[in-house]
């Protein structure tokens, strides 16, 4: 149907629906106006007043057949049918109950576990900042080098030329993760902090709830802005909501800065895997970042940057762009920047925090998700059809009085979506409450919790419902096969006698239970291979012995100690540690092994090699 | 479900707008139009007809209003519709061509 007839027929639809009295009753009316004057007609004819009523009538044949047939050609039965199975669909789950629960956990859990994945790769991958402005024009950007395959930093000055020259971005920024001990009252605790240009809240549409964000040129000389906002849980938790918190002094990296602002509720900055707690201006970076002053050092490459592209720029457009700036900036300048270029990344693969790592993670838990979905349906199937068996005396017997198959089809359709509507509602309550339910399975890195948010937005809603309508189908459908093979006079006599099943089910019967333990053997497999990759991970030995070590990490330097004061510190800490009962021994290590970090040594000297004047080699331990 | 057996299947629609598009009538007169037009060759039963009414009514090709016929009896009239003339057309170009096509066929000569 066209738009055009739509507009003629809803009305008309929902008018046979509700105002259904009324329409029958025109009905009838014009029904037996038809019959008046055909009557008419047959006494000018010369009938006796009784002969033509009766021949009338009769040639009109059946009164109710013809309403019927109207209201059918008008429609308006559709919804009147829907809410007949709907009802009668209700009814017959209330009067299983253990069924019925057991069907809706089943899809419960079917649906759940989809929605959850979903709402976590809309939460982390594709729109993991909900308080940054149109983040789905926000990619993210990354050096690339001529013999290296993975992305590479910017350095400050590319960064600016790039913000000068492009013009199909509107906005450029820097957010570099960093670190701090933040030492308030009685407690210091390690902290998530970002090193932001200053254009950095401006950019993304956040506006601090106290005082200021950054003003242009506080992002410019060296350690020349110690100024910084918190976040609003920060505020809330460590400085007990002070509302004159503005102005005031808080050490950071053992510098102290003025906190400047307080970010809004709900903003944990834009890095994947942890909620940033302050924000520092890009002047500040020696004071958070090894290497000394770096804001005019175009062989520095240090900083993390994201781009938001004008509205309907394209990725490739703005690359291309990018890519030629890169290309000039190489003839510019090609003692620090030959073979290098310059990447766009969407989000959800953004090199430099934990999307890109999180990506093939996500991937699996939704294959898994989309396999516990398929035993779900086919377990809830199984149910259905065996219920189903119970009904064929029910179904023969509607079938038997006149209702079609397409109505019978239609009934099992609407007890399907009954069922796997309460069991999407479940699931996606099962999904709210798993909404943080990812960090359990990372563990906690240098002593922070990370922070993954799932988001339930309404595009999880409508693929979630999506979902819950393909289960709709299966479910519904699998009996439907059932009513296929109903011959009416053998099952009339048979089922009256009570014999039950037939060939043809027991085979649909026997294929669901083999798809089912198919699927369920590969999960199963995936894991156990699981757990036993795990268990390998665990029984490896480092060569050392693992069992019963406990380790942590605290950061002097930066929560105000000098080195003198840091050894007394160390000192102290491990004498009082060995003398805690239950503690055998202790020990203080700059880096410890097999963990994340790495350690730049001094510089080296190889035999047989002259190292260049301006760089003396080192090497990473770990 | 019964079908007007003398007519061809799906013409029924069509010959009902034509009638319509003519002036506005009851359902009663549709049936009576159509068995004179067609000089008796043509006729319809209620059960077909009316249903076929409503439908065409729920289409939007058809409006109907209740109005005082000749004999002063309250009736249910039908009138075509602009979006029921575009549909004529349709139909009547698909008839042509297809019954010109049809006779063709019929009227040629045996060998």
């Amino acid at each position: 149907m066209t738009f055009e007839q739509w507009f003629h027929t809803l009305p008309m639809r929902l008018r046979s629906f509700f105002r259904r009295k009324k329409v029958d009753q025109e009905l009838e009316d014009e029904l037996r106006d038809h019959l008046e004057q055909q009557i008419q007609e047959y006494l000018a004819a010369g009938m006796s007043p009784k002969d033509a009523r009766y021949s009338a009538l009769l040639a009109r044949g059946g009164m109710t057949q013809i309403e019927q047939r109207c209201r059918d050609a008008r429609g308006g039965n559709v919804i009147e049918d829907l809410v007949q199975d709907l009802r009668y669909g209700v009814r017959q789950l209330v009067r299983n109950p253990g069924f019925s629960l057991l069907a809706v956990l089943c899809l419960t859990l079917g649906i759940g576990a989809n929605a959850a994945v979903f709402s976590w790769i809309e939460g982390i991958l594709f729109r993991p900042y909900p308080a940054v402005a149109h983040q789905e024009r926000l990619l993210a950007l990354a050096g690339t080098a001529r013999g290296e395959t993975g992305p590479m930093p910017l350095s400050w000055p590319d960064f600016r030329d790039l913000q000068r020259s492009c013009t199909l971005c509107d906005a450029f920024f820097v957010s570099k993760i960093t670190g701090s001990t933040l030492d308030v009252g009685e407690r210091a605790e390690v902290t998530r902090g970002s090193i932001v240009s200053a254009n950095y809240f401006d950019a993304i549409g956040v506006h601090p709830v106290l005082g200021r964000g950054f003003e242009p040129g506080e992002d410019a000389g060296s350690d020349a802005h110690p100024v910084a906002v918190i976040s609003y849980q920060l505020w809330r938790s460590r400085f007990k909501s002070d509302p004159q918190i503005v102005g005031k002094m808080q050490r950071l990296n053992n510098v102290p800065h003025t906190i400047i602002g307080v970010a809004p509720e709900g903003f944990y900055g834009t890095f994947v895997g942890w909620a940033m707690h302050f924000w520092v201006p890009a002047s500040m970076e020696e004071t958070f970042e090894s290497g000394g002053y770096k804001l005019e050092d175009r062989d520095a490459r240090w900083i993390e940057s994201y781009v938001r592209l004008k509205p309907g720029v394209t990725r490739a457009q703005a690359q291309e762009e990018i890519s030629a700036i890169a290309t000039r900036l190489e003839a510019n300048y090609p003692a620090t920047n030959r073979g290098r270029g310059i990447r766009l990344w969407p989000l959800w693969q953004t090199p430099f925090n934990n999307a890109g790592t999180l990506l093939p993670t996500l991937e699996i838990m939704l294959a898994v998700g989309a396999f516990v979905l398929l035993i779900a349906c086919a377990n809830v199937g199984n149910l259905l059809l065996v219920r189903s068996i119970a009904r064929r005396h029910e179904m023969t017997v509607r079938l038997a009085i006149g209702g079609t198959r397409r109505r019978l089809l239609k009934q099992l359709f609407t007890e399907g979506l009954i069922l796997s509507t309460l069991g999407a509602a479940g699931g996606l309550l099962v999904a709210y409450w798993c909404r943080h339910a990812l960090v359990l399975l990372l563990p906690a890195r240098s002593g922070v919790a990370m922070y993954l948010p799932g988001e339930i937005d309404w595009r999880v809603m409508s693929l979630s419902a999506g979902i819950c309508l393909i289960a709709a189908l299966i479910v519904g459908l699998v009996p439907a096969f059932q009513t296929r093979s109903i011959e009416l006079a053998g099952a009339l006599k048979a089922e009256s006698s009570g014999v039950v099943g037939a060939r043809g089910t027991a085979w649909l019967r026997s294929g669901l239970v083999v798809f089912q333990v198919c699927l369920s053997f590969v999960l199963l497999v995936g894991a156990a291979l699981l757990l036993q990759s795990l268990q390998k991970i665990r029984t490896t030995s480092p060569g050392f012995s693992t069992t019963n070590v406990v380790q942590t990490g605290v950061s002097l330097i930066s929560a105000g100690y000098d080195v003198p004061q840091a050894k007394t510190f160390q000192k102290e800490l491990m004498d009082r540690v060995r003398a805690l009962p239950g503690v055998e021994s202790a020990a203080f290590a700059r880096v410890t092994p097999l963990g994340y970090g790495t350690y730049s040594s001094t510089p080296i000297a190889v035999d047989g090699y002259q190292p260049p004047p301006e760089g003396q080699p080192t090497v990473d331990y770990n | 479900m019964s079908k007007p057996s003398d007519l061809v299947q799906g013409t029924l629609d069509m010959l009902i707008l034509k009638i319509l598009a003519l002036e506005p009538l009851n359902g009663w007169a549709v049936s009576r139009r159509l068995k004179q037009m067609s000089s008796d060759v043509l006729g319809v039963s209620d059960g077909s007809l009316y249903p076929s009414l409503h439908k065409l009514e729920q289409r939007g090709w058809i409006t109907a209003h209740w109005k005082l016929s000749e004999n002063n009896r309250r009736s249910k009239f039908y009138s075509l519709t602009q979006l029921g003339r575009k549909q004529l057309e349709k139909e009547a170009a698909d008839w042509n061509r297809l019954s010109a096509a049809i006779s063709g066929i019929v009227k040629l000569k045996e060998a």
